[in-house]
């Protein structure tokens, strides 16, 4: 069981476990194809308690803790096609938490459709000049009367064409260059809100079953209550989410390249060059026993960050450095895994080859590896 | 090693959980077994089930069926008024299909083994009707309740714990019964009569079947790099094997 999990948490995990097996794994082919999951997924996950695992039991949440956040997506990530958990994860840890800032009568409005799986959340940070520097975004906010105006546009938006719930960063005012970061406000905004445009689904390299999109906001007519928390106040708000997020994205790093890395055993064990199994390799053991230490390295990381978060204790530096190691680990599995199958790796109907392109992403989205260095080595007050 | 329920508990408990679903009442949970069998128990109160029971104490390790029937129904006595008792109709550990029937004998009640589908209960008449399947058909059986029913494969899906439940399943009780809360005596059983070496059935030896390996490949050397002669080498190989091994030319 480990020292993070206890009963209950295993009990969890089964269910989890059965429910991928049963309902995910038969149709990540199928959605792939798609480039988006279906409706029907949501409310099934709705149905058994998987998108209200945090939140408060009055609003039909389970009100448990970050370990079983963990356990969730330590088991979604093992269905194979990284586009799932990316995609539910960005429902339930990276956008709707924002409403925890939010007024009650927004969370009574909007968290029991959420945890149902009736409505689907986006974040909107990034932007086609950039998404790195949070700060730096063009979008802005002009307040009118009991409405904000939205003015700009967001990429990269994961769920951002099926979503019904986009939370959307923009800044009041001018940008002030001796305090970047004031300004910047967090917005609720509902898909029919008028002024707010769908892009195209962006064609990606993976993460294919999660709908990445464009979004335009031309006037967009956003009433006040849907400010979350203070006008200008969102950039620590941002911040603070940000490390759940990456925190979520290394636990999808880890277990996805676990997964990987199983079947690269199996394989080597079953695959013979040379009238030998492939495991029996020097250099092939000895690549997997380099990889299994260093996912044992990496979720061990993980879950030690994880426990810090469930205590209110994770600093942006532990969750950063947390982030650019799995992250890092993930595509380095990727790549030696897929040399373990040779030809075949490169074939489509290898999963292999859909997680080399799907791993790809975990350095870029929720923070480049670039970043989390820059916030450690600032942290080091270098 | 993973220890995993009984797979036909399983269909037992989901059973048990649609019936009180469609006409109340309360689901109770009763294992006898060590330790780790809590981990299902809290399952099955995930799942939906209202309290448990675990009879838990290593002198029943290895107790033969005859004694497990015995302690369980003693148990389920002890809970007071029940209507239907669902069981797996066997456990996969040593395929014995006894202990349900064993629990039915010892309260007195009729037993249905193997029901399909639970066709009707009539509350008023304290009646339940039951299919099982034959071969070509099947059968209707009605008897009065209480009556103990035995579940077989794929009598119904059981449902996954959701996390609500497992949450709520922290709170319920979870009833634990050791060898000295019992009156052996009462129950005609004594100490000597528990565990391996009060059992009546002896298991003398489990082995696992060796499977003997019947393929053999010639591996065809058809590469073009390869010379001829040596193409000869195994095909006059496969014809000794087939002649001499195999016996078929
Ligand atoms: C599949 C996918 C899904 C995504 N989903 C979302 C989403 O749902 N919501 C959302 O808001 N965003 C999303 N993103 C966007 C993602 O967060 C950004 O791509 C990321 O933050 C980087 O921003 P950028 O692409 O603009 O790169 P840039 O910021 O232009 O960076 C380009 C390069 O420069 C480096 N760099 C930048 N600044 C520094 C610096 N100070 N020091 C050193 N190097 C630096 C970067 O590390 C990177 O290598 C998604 C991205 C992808 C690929």
């Amino acid at each position: 069981m480990g020292w993070i999990f206890r009963e209950e948490h295993e009990i969890f995990r089964k269910s989890v476990r059965q429910f991928v097996e049963n309902e995910v794994i038969p149709h990540t082919e199928e959605w792939e194809e798609k480039g988006e999951i279906p409706r029907s997924i949501w409310k099934r996950m709705g149905e058994i308690g998987f998108l209200g695992i945090e939140y408060p039991e009055e609003y039909g949440g389970a009100g448990a803790d970050f370990i079983y956040t963990l356990v969730f997506m330590e088991e979604i990530s093992r269905c194979g096609a990284m586009g799932f958990p990316i995609s539910v994860s960005t429902h339930t840890d990276m956008a709707s938490p924002y409403l925890n800032l939010g007024t009650e009568e927004r969370r009574k409005k909007y968290l029991p459709q959420i945890i149902k799986g009736e409505k689907i959340c986006a974040i909107a940070v990034s932007e086609p000049s950039g998404g790195s520097d949070v700060a730096g975004i063009h979008t802005y906010a002009v307040r009118d009367e009991d409405f904000y105006k939205l003015n700009g546009s967001k990429i990269f938006i994961t769920n951002g064409v099926n979503a019904d719930i986009y939370f959307v960063v923009a800044r009041v005012g001018e940008l002030n260059e001796e305090d970047r970061h004031k300004g910047i406000s967090i917005f609720i905004v509902d898909k029919e809100t008028s002024g707010l445009k769908i892009g195209r689904k962006l064609d990606k390299m993976g993460w294919l079953c999660s709908d990445t999109a464009e979004l335009f906001f031309e006037g967009c007519r956003v009433p006040c209550k849907n400010l979350i928390g203070k006008e200008g106040e969102g950039f620590p708000v941002i911040m603070r989410n940000f490390q759940r997020e990456r925190l979520v994205i290394s636990i999808i790093s880890v277990s996805a390249s676990q997964k990987a890395l199983e079947d690269a055993i199996n394989y080597a064990r079953e695959r013979v060059a040379f009238e030998r199994p492939l495991s029996k390799f020097q250099v092939i053991r000895h690549r997997i026993a380099e990889m299994v230490t260093q996912i044992e390295a990496a979720r061990q990381l993980t879950y030690y960050v994880s426990w810090l978060f469930s205590q209110g204790k994770a600093t942006d530096m532990k969750v950063s450095m947390t982030k650019l190691y799995t992250t890092e680990i993930a595509n380095r599995i990727a790549y030696e895994v897929l040399q373990i199958y040779g030809g075949y790796g490169y074939m489509r109907e290898f999963p292999v080859e859909r997680f080399y392109r799907d791993a790809r992403a975990l350095t870029i989205g929720a923070g480049t590896s670039e970043i989390m260095k820059e916030i450690i080595a600032k942290r080091l007050e270098l | 090693m993973k220890w995993v329920l009984n797979p036909y508990d399983e269909f037992a408990v989901e059973e048990a959980l649609r019936t009180k679903e469609q006409f109340g009442g309360e689901v109770v949970l009763v294992t006898m077994g060590p330790a780790r069998c809590r981990e299902a128990l809290r399952t099955g109160l995930a799942m939906g089930a209202d309290s448990s029971v675990h009879i838990e104490d290593d002198n029943f390790a290895f107790s033969d069926n005859y004694v497990v029937g015995k302690i369980i129904a003693n148990e389920i006595k002890n809970l007071g008024e029940y209507d239907l008792i669902f069981t797996g109709f066997k456990i996969i550990d040593d395929e014995s299909v006894q202990v349900g029937i064993h629990i039915a004998e010892e309260l007195g009640i009729p037993h249905v083994a193997l029901v399909s589908k639970v066709v009707r209960i009539d509350p008023d008449q304290k009646r339940v009707t039951c299919q099982k399947e034959i071969d070509g058909g099947h059968v209707i059986v009605d008897v009065p309740m209480p009556a103990l029913i035995t579940c077989p494969d794929a009598m119904n899906e059981p449902r996954y714990a959701s996390l609500p439940g497992i949450m709520k399943a922290k709170k319920k009780p979870l009833k634990e019964v050791l060898v000295d809360d019992i009156n052996l005596e009462a129950l005609g059983l004594s100490r000597e009569s528990l565990g391996k070496d009060g059992a009546r059935v002896k298991t003398t030896s489990i082995k696992v079947p060796q499977i003997e390996r019947k393929l053999k490949v010639i591996t065809g050397k058809d590469n073009p790099a390869v010379k001829g002669d040596e193409i000869i080498e195994s095909t006059h190989e496969l014809i000794k094997l087939l002649r001499e091994e195999a016996k078929v030319v």
